[in-house]
This record gives structure tokens, sequence and C-alpha cells, in this order.
């Protein structure tokens, strides 16, 4: 039988293992937790949308930017602006985009087309209700070049000899 | 022959710019042709961002400009005559209003109208200077004049074979393919539509501006359309082949194959040549005629009542009031109510009006949980954004109402309607118009519904009230027992007998003798009994084994609680109740059973004589009563039968959708009103019967009336 003296600190030692070892688990604990809380919150961030463009709006926009409208889509741009957090919705700035390539206002169209590509990527999915269904930034770009193409044209191309 | 010798030294400088064209507009003397008023009137103006106007030929020159520097310094060409080919014309192609070629004047269209419109095409001379390849001096046949353009791309311009410089391009042509129009407001057209023609100019030795004939074409505006500007996108599809002049007897004409490489080609076939989508825009502006339109919401429903399981449409329109609404834009929304309470979120939307008008269509489902409820739609138009449709009668709306079909079942019996009551034997007034009217599932659920298990005979049509119910291997529902068994037909399912049982006069047979008796039938024992004036009957009453009581009333009687026959009885001590009225019957609300045969015969001054399953006193509870069909919402089984100048079955219980799973043979049903007509109707005789003997045998022999 080890001496009382052995035992007392063979207990200690014991004790003093097994409170390092819960504060170990303890502190793993509180980082798992606090992992698992911030990644929700995270992910719940990520999601939240802010939504300044309503159904009607995006519907609007749909039919205007198809047919051309510009002194309509004119009134809905003024419309959209006048919104709070308009500039923080991704559907109002693709109908806002589509005014400028309406009116031929390509510089403000291509830093808002690059504006959405860097702010929500490239693949980001836009509400069903614009462009029939289509929107994307490559719709985006296809209707921006459009235009372009329909301006060089207008201005005049050099043609150079055969 | 050598396209272009590229052997041959060949220095150019294109160096002007802008001051060229001043020094030509305005030191020389210049044809009509190509001065600055005809500048200003054939090409195109652009609009700078200061709002101020001025020809497109200024940017050109800068464009021939900037092109032949950036042409001189990328390295890229091995000559200087390749530099400057290279950058040697400018070619502009637009499209505007048919003789407006400047595009400054943007008349207003109309909706509907056809606009004629032209593509114009302006080939703009770069390099109009050549330089003597030894000594970089201009010579005077080099220098561009007014009436001396000779240098734009001559091959070796200070060779004598060329002298003086002929001319390098001569002529372009491209032929059209197609114009599309690739964006614009729908419903908007070409006509005269360009296709197959060619578009191109010749050279023009006195001027940089080689101008080709325009190529017409008509747009036609949309009817309808709205005001404002509009930006109209069209592709033309062409293919083009550049000639030449001077370069020998073959290979004048060239263009880029569709594989890419420049080759020459006999003049004229296109067909082998590549051909170009390009983009060109005009714009429009829309100025609808006639006073402004107006609109209202309507919105309708195609059943304004309906059962479950049952569908109801609410049809969304817009109305024209006055004007045009061709082309117009509405903002909609739509809400649904369940009894006034908003039910799911709007349906809102922007509806471009298009005949007709109607902008959505609602079905609604019922279901069970509807009984009672109100499902109303409404719509409310306002304009989008620029809209000026003035727009009244907001919101519009239509409702259904979710109504249980109750029914009446009748198992063990039969149903008879038309016979009036006997004035003398087999005498009596019958009523030409009395059917049978109900509901019904019909041949796809079996005739489920309301229904006899036996025969119905009828004066009238039987309606949606089927015979034989649950007859299998004998006569077939729906109309295997009517009487007139008639072809079955949009619901009629027989009748129109032509003859119907009299009813006797049943209250003719009370006895002299009958005693006076109170609300309190459970006391009586067997006998007749008579009271007069108004009787409630107020507590439930138990006919007791044994017991056969007739009940002669002259009045009115409310039934205010169950008639019921205690539980156990054999043949031998059958009980029997029969109340016997002239007057009418009420019966109350809350009771469930009713045991025995209940005859309201008309009152001497031949009125009443009627049977009500529901009321809530011995008065007439009115359908149209708000609270009606939470009150009489229980279902009634009589054990026995009605017989009544009229019987108003007034259950609210159970609809006809549930009635599926009826069964004769359990005696279940989901009817607000059931009837289970049974033997002791006729086995116990009443106690003033002439015969009161004994039953030694009871059996059922067809046929089943």
């Amino acid at each position: 039988m080890p001496p009382l003296k052995d035992l007392i600190v063979g207990d200690n030692y014991k004790k003093s293992v097994l409170g390092t070892h819960t504060y170990v688990l303890l502190v793993l604990v509180v980082i798992l937790i606090a992992s698992i809380v911030s990644y929700g919150i995270y992910k719940r961030e990520r999601s939240r949308k802010t939504v300044a463009c309503s159904q009607v709006i995006i519907e609007q926009g749909n039919i205007l930017n198809g047919s051309g409208n510009m002194s309509a889509f004119g009134e809905l741009a003024k419309v959209i602006r006048q919104k709070d957090n308009y500039a923080k919705d991704p559907n109002c700035l693709y109908i806002l985009t589509e005014y400028q390539i309406t009116v031929g206002d390509l510089p403000a169209a291509k830093a808002a087309i690059d504006h959405l590509r860097s702010t929500y990527g490239s693949g980001y999915a836009f509400d069903k209700g614009l462009d029939g269904g289509q929107a994307s930034l490559t719709n985006l770009l296809q209707q921006f070049n459009l235009v372009q193409n329909a301006q060089d044209n207008s201005k005049g191309r050099i043609d150079p000899v055969l | 022959m050598k396209f272009i010798p590229r052997n041959r030294p060949l220095f150019i400088l294109g160096f002007l710019g802008t001051s060229l064209l001043i020094f030509f507009s305005s030191s020389l003397p210049v044809s009509a042709l190509h001065n600055a008023a005809w500048v200003d009137s054939h090409v195109q103006w652009q609009k700078a961002s200061d709002g101020t106007a001025k020809p497109t030929v200024v940017g050109w020159e800068n464009d021939c400009t900037a092109t032949f520097n950036s042409n001189k310094s990328s390295g890229q060409y091995g000559s200087q005559r390749a530099v400057v080919n290279a950058s040697a014309y400018n070619q502009t192609i637009w499209i505007t209003r048919a003789g407006d070629p400047r595009d400054v004047n943007n008349t207003p269209v109309t909706p509907g109208s056809s606009v004629n419109m032209q593509i114009n095409d302006i080939l703009f001379l770069c390099s109009i200077v050549t330089m003597n390849p030894s000594g970089y001096s201009i010579s005077a046949s080099h220098e561009v004049t007014n009436g001396n353009y000779p240098n734009d791309r001559a091959p070796v311009p200070d060779d004598a074979q060329y002298d003086p410089n002929p001319a390098s391009r001569y002529e372009s042509n491209s032929k059209i393919y197609s114009a599309t129009i690739a964006k614009g407001p729908p419903g908007g057209s070409i006509s005269n539509n360009p296709t197959g023609k060619i578009m191109g100019y010749k050279r023009d030795t006195t001027s940089r501006y080689w101008d080709a004939p325009t190529v017409p074409f008509t747009y036609n505006v949309p009817a309808g359309l709205a005001a404002g500007t509009y930006t109209i996108t069209v592709n033309i599809d062409y293919a083009t082949i550049q000639t030449y002049h001077d370069y020998g007897s073959s290979g004048t004409s060239r263009c880029t194959l569709k594989n890419g490489n420049g080759a020459d080609v006999p003049y004229g076939d296109f067909n082998i040549c590549e051909r170009r989508t390009e983009p060109y825009q005009f714009k429009l502006t829309v100025q609808p005629t006639g006073p402004p339109a107006s609109a209202r919401p309507q919105t309708t429903v195609d059943n304004p009542q309906i059962a479950f399981p049952g569908t109801a449409t609410f049809t969304h329109s817009v109305i024209p009031v006055s004007g045009s609404l061709s082309g117009s834009n509405f903002n909609y929304l739509i809400q649904r109510y369940r009894n006034g309470v908003p039910t799911g979120g709007p349906q809102a939307g922007v509806y471009g009006y298009s005949a007709g008008g109607i902008i959505k269509t609602n079905v609604y489902n019922s279901s069970s949980a509807d009984a009672g409820s109100t499902i109303c739609e409404s719509l409310t138009l306002s304009n989008v954004v620029g809209g000026t449709i003035a727009i009244t009668g907001n919101p519009s709306q239509a409702c259904t109402v979710i109504a249980n079909q109750p029914y009446v079942k009748v198992f063990g019996g039969d149903v008879s309607v038309g016979g009036g009551l006997s004035t003398a034997p087999n005498v009596c007034n019958l009523n030409a118009s009395a059917g049978v009217m109900a509901w019904n599932l019909g041949a796809g659920n079996a005739f489920a519904g309301a229904g006899s298990q036996y025969a119905v005979s009828a004066m009238n049509d039987i309606t949606d009230f089927s015979t034989a119910q649950g007859n299998t291997g004998g006569a077939p529902a729906p109309d295997g027992l009517a009487f007139a068994d008639n072809p079955v037909s949009a619901g009629t399912f027989g009748g129109s007998l032509g003859y119907a049982s009299c009813i006797s006069d049943y209250y003719s047979r009370k006895p002299a003798g009958a005693a006076a008796t109170g609300p309190n039938l459970s006391s009586l024992s067997s006998g007749a009994y008579a009271a007069t004036g108004l009787l409630t009957l107020n507590t439930q009453t138990v006919i007791n084994p044994g017991n056969r009581i007739q009940v002669y009333v002259d009045g009115d009687v409310y039934i205010q609680k169950n008639i019921l026959y205690a539980g156990a009885w054999t043949t031998d001590n059958m009980p029997l109740f029969e109340l016997i009225v002239r007057g009418n019957i009420y019966i109350d609300a809350g009771v469930q059973q009713l045991d025995g045969a209940y005859i309201a015969q008309k009152d001497t001054s031949g009125g009443r004589g009627a049977i009500y399953t529901c009321a809530t006193g011995p008065s007439i509870l009115l359908p149209t009563d708000p609270a009606f069909y939470n009150i009489c919402n229980n279902k009634l089984t009589v054990n026995g039968s009605f017989t009544a100048d009229q019987i108003h079955l007034l259950r609210t219980t159970g609809t006809v959708a549930n009635s599926k799973t009826d069964n004769p043979t359990t005696g279940t049903s989901s009817a607000g009103e059931q009837f289970n007509f049974n033997p002791t109707l006729w086995i116990a005789q009443p106690p003033a019967a002439s015969t009161n003997g004994t039953y030694d045998a009871i059996t059922s022999l067809p046929p089943v009336l």
C-alpha cells in the first residue's frame, strides 16, 4: 500500500489532469458552438436579400425593356431610384442597366454590368420575371453588345481595302 | 494579274483631319455634291452630350486619322501602302425616316401607322493625298482638290502605268438578305421589305462622299402603342462585294469569302461571299390620336354558389370604357378573400391589353372545410409608370358561396308525390306540378346522393333523385323503379306518371272517444288521444314496447325533442306511434330521431298541412336567415314515414359529395334527412284497426314496392 502522502499527491495529480482535460474539452465545445452559431448567422445573412423592386416593377421593367419605350422606361428608372436600398437589390440594378442600354448610355451600362459581376458573381440568378426568365449577366452583355454594335455602325466603320 | 502589287514601293501620307474638311468646304469652289450644305443635309447628325448636334462627318475624319496613326505605329503592316489600305475608307450605314438622312426630324407618328423609312449608305474617303515615294513631296496631280480625288488607293501612285493614280475602289454593292426587327415594341413589323435589294455606291471623282441611293422600307407601328419614344433595332443581313477599278481584266471584284479569306469574285456573285448581320437603330416618337382611353376592372365568377368538391372560376378583365386600349399596359392586383378576410398574398403584375381584356382566370377548388364560406376575389387596376389610361370602378369583385348540398335518403320504402287528400275513396285532386328535385352525383358515381332504395312515383319530373339505390341485380338506378320510367336525360330520372295515390284522410279516423293529451306522451298507454291548438312536445317521448299510440291534433305541433321507440321489443309487442295533425308539424332543429308515422293534413280552411324538418319554434324558419345553416346542421333520422301536403326538408348537414359511402344495408348515409321505412308501420296495427290479430309468418315478396 503506498504511503498516504503519495496517495494524496496522486489524487491531486489525477484531479489536475482531469481538470486540464475538462478545461480543454470545455474550450473545444465553446469553439464548436461559436463556429456553428457563426456559420448559421453567416448563412442567414448571405441568404437574406434586399428586395426593393417588387414583382410589379420587375414585370414593368421586363415589358419596357422589350418594347424599347425609352420614355416610360425613364419614368420607371426614376421610381426605382427613389426606393430605399435599390442599389442593394440586384434585380433593381438589372432593370436600371437595361434602361441604360436602351437609352444608349453604354459607359454607365458597362460600369453597372461590371458592378453586378463583381458583387453577385457571373452566375447570379436574377428574378425569373426579367427578360422572360432568361435574365443573366450573359444576357445583359448580349444586349449591351447589340447596342454597342448599333452605335458603332451609326458612327461609321473604317472599311479597309480587301 | 496581281490584286495589289506588294513588291512595289509606296509611300502615302494620310495627314489630314478636320482641317482638310474645312479647307475643302470653304476655300475651294465646290460642286453641288460636296459642299458644306450637301454634307449637312446628307449625313447623319449626332447629338453631343451638351445637346448640340453636328454632322457625323467630324467623327469620320477623326476616326480616319486615328486609324491611320494607329496603323502606322502598330508595325503590323509591311508597307506604307498597307498602312493606308487599312485605313482607306469610312463607311456608314444608318436608318432614318424617309427623306431625312440627317435624322433630325422625329415627327411623331400614330399607333397603327406605316412609317416610311430608308437605309442610308455613305462612304467617306479617308486617305485623299498620296506622296511621291521618291521625295515625299506632293505632286499637283496627286493633290486632293475639289475636282481631283484620285489617290484614295492607287496601288502605285507615281507609277506611270497608273498615272494619274487611277482610283482604287470603284464600286461597292451589298445584297440585303433580310431586315428583321431585333428589338422594339411588340407587334411592330416591316413591310416593303428590302430583302433582295442591292445597296451600293459608286465612285464619285468629285467628292470624298460617295453616296449610295437610299433603300426604302416601311415600319408598321403597332396599333394602340402607348405614347413614348421608342428605340427600334433592326438587324440587316447582307453580303458585300467591292469592285476595284482599273486593275485589269480580271479580279476587279473582291469580297471576304465565307471562310474569312479575301478573294477575287465574279461581279455580283454575292452567294459565295460572307454574310454579316449588323444591328441598326432608329427612334420613333409615338403620339396616340383621339381622346384619352378609359377602362374599368371587371371580375366575374361562373358559379355564384358551389358545393364541395366543386369549382368556381373567377375571371378578371379590363373593360374598355372609352377610346382604344390596344397596346396599353396596366398594373393589376388580385386579392382573394374568405368571409371578407384576405387569404393568401395578392397576385400582382403588369397586363398588356389584348382583345377580350382577360388578365387572369383563377379556379377555386372547394373543400369540405369551406362549407358555409364566401370566397371572393377582387381586381384593382392602376396605370403603369407613364400610363395615361383613366381607370374607374376600382376594385371590382365577385363572390361564390361554398354551400353544402344536403340531400334526402329513403331506405326501405318508396316516395310518392302529387296525390291530394282524399275527399272520397280514391278521389282527390292531383298536383300535376308535383315532382322530386334533389342533388345526385350522377352516373359517374353510381347515382349516389339523394334517392330511394325502392320506388318513386311522381306526377312531374324526378330530377336528381335516384330510385333503386343499392339494388344489386334488379332494377338499376337511377330510373329502374321510377314511375314513370321515362328515359334518363339531363338529371331527369323518370317521372311524369300522370297518376298518384290519394292521401287518406287520416284525421277523419279520429275515434270519437279519443282522450285529451298534453305534451307528455311517454306516459300514455295504447290508445287514441287528441289535442286542439298548438301542441308542443317539449320532452323526449319514448314509446314503450307494446304501446300503440295515436295522437290527433287539430292545430300545429312543435316537436322539440326526439320521439323514440324504446330499445327492446319483438314482433309480439311492437310499439307504434302515429301523429296525425290537421295543421303543420314543426320539428325542432335539435331533434335527431323520430320513430313512427307523422301525418300533416290541411286544416279545415284548406291551409297548412306541411311538415318542416327544421324549426326553432312553431313557426317557419326561413332559409334566408343568416343563422339558418348553423341552426339546421343536425341530421334527422325518421324511422317511419312522413305524409303531408308539403314536406320541407330543411336540414343542412351533410352534402351530396359525401354520399358515395351511403349504405342501405347498414342504413348509414350522409343525408340531412334519412327515412328508414320499416315493418313496425304495418305489422303493428293501430289500436282502432278493425283487424287486431296476430301474425303467423312474415315474408317479403316481389315487387319490392
